[in-house]
């Protein structure tokens, strides 16, 4: 018998009907769903539309009174019918979420005022509870959005939870409820806290008054690479002079990552000794490392760095650094003009270097 | 049994079991990709990108433009780049030695000043004639950098030389931006902890059709021509599905030259861009990754599902066709330079599953699909054709293709719903229908050209024409 027999008793015309039948049947219960989704789709948008705007009639008329919510606040039959739907009550919670981040003081302390009156705090105690992370942490995002410090203790715990986003987004509403005395979470957490999360964290910050932060010291020799390297920003941002001795110690890290932002906040608390410490260091360090210990020299270098400068701008290969020494120079001394005019003599490469750098110093 | 048996054979066998793996493959991405966009979705529901968005401590980042004759579009596109949401940003546009005037338009509406500046070639590239900077204030983001014509990837490598931040995101200059894709984009890069993420991609949409004012897209149509409303379906299938799947493997080889991000540093120390070929995007993600397995430093790709960045189609056959003749050389091109990685254990994901599936089913799929269609035309003479199993396997492959275009349509709504009008779904599942008699074999013809021209050793991007967003035709090369 001829193989291809032996191929086409297998793949037999009605196998192949068959299965072509079941992806039209699978196709066609697909375009179903599409248009279904579409359908529920538009149904929520109006929906939501209709929770947005009788939301805002209830809060206008709470702003413009300047009152307290009041006690006996009567929702219409329909947006209480609304409300006493799952869908309703997670789209008027995001709408409250959403006015809120626009409002400060009075208004916002209305608009929390009207999620605890619309029980909405059960829903998203609900979500804080389930076994489900992105629930969870969806939960917690809700809760602190509408300042319930109540939950602060319950929450906390979760701060060095295994699910990155569950411990994300409890450590931002520690933050949230308790400001700087938050950071404590720092002390034992276990696991990485990301460079967006470090931001994250350092942008709510900014908008609270500094407070003192008593645990730096140690949150800087933390086990913890990532503790250590927020730390060393926080250190930077709010010019904790009293941690210049530990920032110091870790240019000592294996992390060229954490002797990379020590470089940087030196920069900021710096002391007299400070740039004998980085140029200490410079010869061993690591390409980038070279580029921000030249930077900070600039920043608080004086006419005694120069002459390390110059061994820089003679010593090394890179361009980048021979750029970064000469904009050195022309910032730590007076006379840096003069100096790079000498050392441009008759060197093409580092003349047109010294025109990028003049732009620049005129810009 | 005589040779035409064997032929015959192996014609049915090899062409049977190369169908069965392509098919399974499909439907493990498409599955597999579902986890990775409800992962994307989940994590990313409540965060506030504006409250980073001016943040001074968010990484800068150096916008790569490569321009050629734009002057018709450049200075809205520019406009738009200058309008995105991000604090620390520098937008470089590269004038490759565009014929048209482009630079003088750019010069007088950006008032801009030849500046000195000291140009380091950490990667060879042409000459460069001028760096501009604007005397304005409101524009010292932009860096205009006049060159002599070496192509898009000597551009880019000029970009490369002249940025000054960590983080490079390459885009084609008539691209539109949406406002948060910046910060969207280096999200993952911020995010790594045990593994580098060395570049991220993001996925790009069809704006043909779309309504577009001062260089921000307001309102999304589905493109009212043929060609660019296959290609709006084919985009879908290929962005949510493919590449949210090979992402999620971490065997991602092809970040579009439209709109990507990467690390500026290993871009440099892996050479930049390759101007030998013209599939430079996908050879540079494929350097990269080669490099980060070579130095056994754990990495990542990652890709951002959200539609960020919007380009305009090519609507008319030839140019359509010109641009997947390129596809294909670019991926020929690249594959054969690093062939080295071909089922070698040593590049993991990347040599034992990545690279075979492109060299198999991306560059093999076109030639193997032209033999089977001059075999059947020859069976069909020579009247050695069972009709009745033909028909029955062309029914079983078309209502597969509309299955997984169906899905794929499914996962765009349930996702990001970018075509909301109930007309629009229609006709982008009604334009699926004709897919397998049109789009495809004109893609495979396409592609075969490729070949030929790789053979014929034609070097050239060939001529691109762009309509422009309510612009007059605009002539690229």
């Amino acid at each position: 018998m001829h193989s291809r027999d032996t191929f086409f008793r297998f793949i037999r015309p009605e196998h192949l009907y068959l299965t072509a039948l079941f992806f039209i049947v699978v196709t066609f219960i697909i375009v179903t769903s599409i248009y279904v989704y579409l359908y529920l789709r538009k149904k929520r948008y109006f929906l939501k539309q209709f929770i947005t705007d009788r939301l805002d009639e209830y809060i206008s008329t709470i702003l413009i009174g300047e009152d307290a919510l009041p006690e006996d606040l009567l929702l219409n039959d329909e947006l209480a019918g609304i409300l006493s739907r799952k869908n309703g009550q997670q789209l008027a919670i995001d709408q409250l979420i959403n006015t809120k981040k626009n409002l400060t003081g009075h208004a916002a302390e209305s608009i929390i005022a009207l999620y605890e009156k619309l029980n909405l705090k059960a829903i998203s105690v609900k979500k804080f509870k389930s076994p489900v992370w992105y629930k969870k942490a969806k939960g917690i995002y809700e809760l602190y959005m509408m300042n319930q410090k109540n939950m602060e203790q319950q929450i906390v715990k979760y701060t060095n939870s295994n699910n990155e986003y569950v411990r994300m987004e409890a450590q931002t509403a520690i933050i949230g409820f308790s400001g700087f005395s938050g950071l404590s979470f720092l002390s034992n957490l276990s696991y990485p806290l990301t460079d967006w999360q470090q931001i994250k964290l350092l942008e709510q910050l900014h908008l609270l008054n500094p407070d003192k932060m008593d645990d730096l010291p140690l949150w800087l020799q933390s086990t913890n690479e990532y503790v250590v390297l927020f730390a060393l920003k926080l250190a930077e941002t709010y010019q904790q002079m009293q941690v210049h001795a530990e920032v110091v110690n870790c240019l000592n890290s294996q992390s060229e990552r954490i002797r990379h932002q020590a470089i940087l906040t030196l920069g900021r608390i710096a002391q007299d000794d400070t740039t004998a410490t980085l140029k200490a260091i410079y010869a061993r360090e690591a390409y980038s490392n070279k580029q921000i210990i030249l930077k900070q020299i600039a920043i608080i270098g004086t006419d005694d760095d120069i002459d390390f400068l110059m061994t820089v701008l003679k010593t090394e290969a890179n361009d980048n650094l021979k750029l970064d020494a000469l904009r050195a120079i022309m910032k730590c001394s007076l006379d840096g003009d003069k100096i790079v005019a000498d050392a441009a003599d008759n060197n093409s490469v580092i003349t047109a270097m010294a025109k990028q750098i003049n732009y620049e110093m005129i810009k | 049994m005589s040779g035409f048996n064997i032929l015959s054979d192996g014609l049915t066998y090899g062409i049977f079991i190369y169908s069965v793996t392509l098919l399974l493959f499909y439907v493990f991405i498409g599955l597999y990709s579902i986890g990775e966009t409800r992962q994307y979705i989940h994590k990313n529901n409540f965060t506030d990108y504006r409250l980073l968005a001016s943040s001074s401590h968010i990484p800068s980042i150096s916008i790569l433009a490569p321009a050629y004759n734009e002057g018709a579009t450049i200075i809205e596109n520019v406009r738009s780049l200058l309008s995105l949401f991000y604090n620390n940003l520098e937008v470089i546009i590269i004038n490759d030695g565009s014929k048209d005037d482009s630079l003088e338009k750019l010069i007088e509406a950006y008032q801009l000043q030849p500046v000195p500046h000291y140009i380091q070639y950490k990667i060879q590239t042409k000459e460069i004639r001028c760096v501009y900077k604007s005397k304005n204030p409101i524009y010292r983001k932009l860096v205009v950098v006049d060159k002599v014509n070496g192509g898009k990837a000597d551009a880019l490598n000029v970009g490369i030389n002249i940025s000054s931040n960590d983080y490079i995101v390459c885009i084609d200059v008539d691209c539109i931006l949406e406002q948060d894709a910046l910060l969207k984009m280096v999200k993952p890069f911020l995010e790594q902890t045990d593994r580098k993420v060395i570049a991220t991609g993001g996925v790009i949409r069809i704006a043909n059709s779309c309504e577009i004012k001062d260089g921000r897209l307001v309102k999304v149509h589905l493109p009212d021509n043929y060609w660019a409303r296959m290609q709006s379906l084919e985009y879908i299938r290929a962005f949510i599905l493919g590449r949210m799947a090979w992402a999620r493997l971490n065997g991602l080889l092809l970040i579009s030259g439209a709109f990507g991000a990467f690390d500026k540093q290993i871009v440099i120390a892996c050479g930049g861009y390759n101007h030998n070929t013209v599939g430079e995007d996908m050879e540079l993600v494929v350097r990269m990754r080669r490099y980060m397995e070579e130095k056994k430093t754990p990495y990542r790709v990652a890709y951002i599902p959200d539609p960020l960045c919007w380009t305009e189609a090519p609507v008319s056959t030839r140019i359509f066709g010109r641009q997947r003749t390129r596809w294909t050389r670019g991926t020929i091109e690249t594959l054969k330079l690093h062939k080295v990685m071909f089922f070698n254990p040593r590049y993991h994901v990347l040599g034992m599953l990545s690279y075979p599936y492109w060299f198999f089913f991306e560059m093999l799929a076109p030639p193997i699909e032209f033999i089977g269609f001059i075999a059947f035309v020859i069976m069909a003479l020579l009247g050695v054709i069972e009709w009745q199993v033909f028909v029955a396997l062309l029914t079983f492959i078309v209502t597969f293709g509309y299955m997984y275009s169906a899905f794929a349509a499914f996962m765009e709504v349930i996702t990001y719903n970018m075509y909301r009008r109930k007309t629009d779904m229609a006709k982008l599942l009604l334009t699926a229908l004709t897919e397998p008699f049109i789009f495809h074999p004109f893609g495979v013809w396409a592609a075969i050209k490729g070949y030929i021209d790789l053979l014929r050793k034609k070097k050239s991007w060939g001529e691109m024409t762009r309509q422009g967003f309510g612009q007059s035709p605009v002539i690229k090369k």
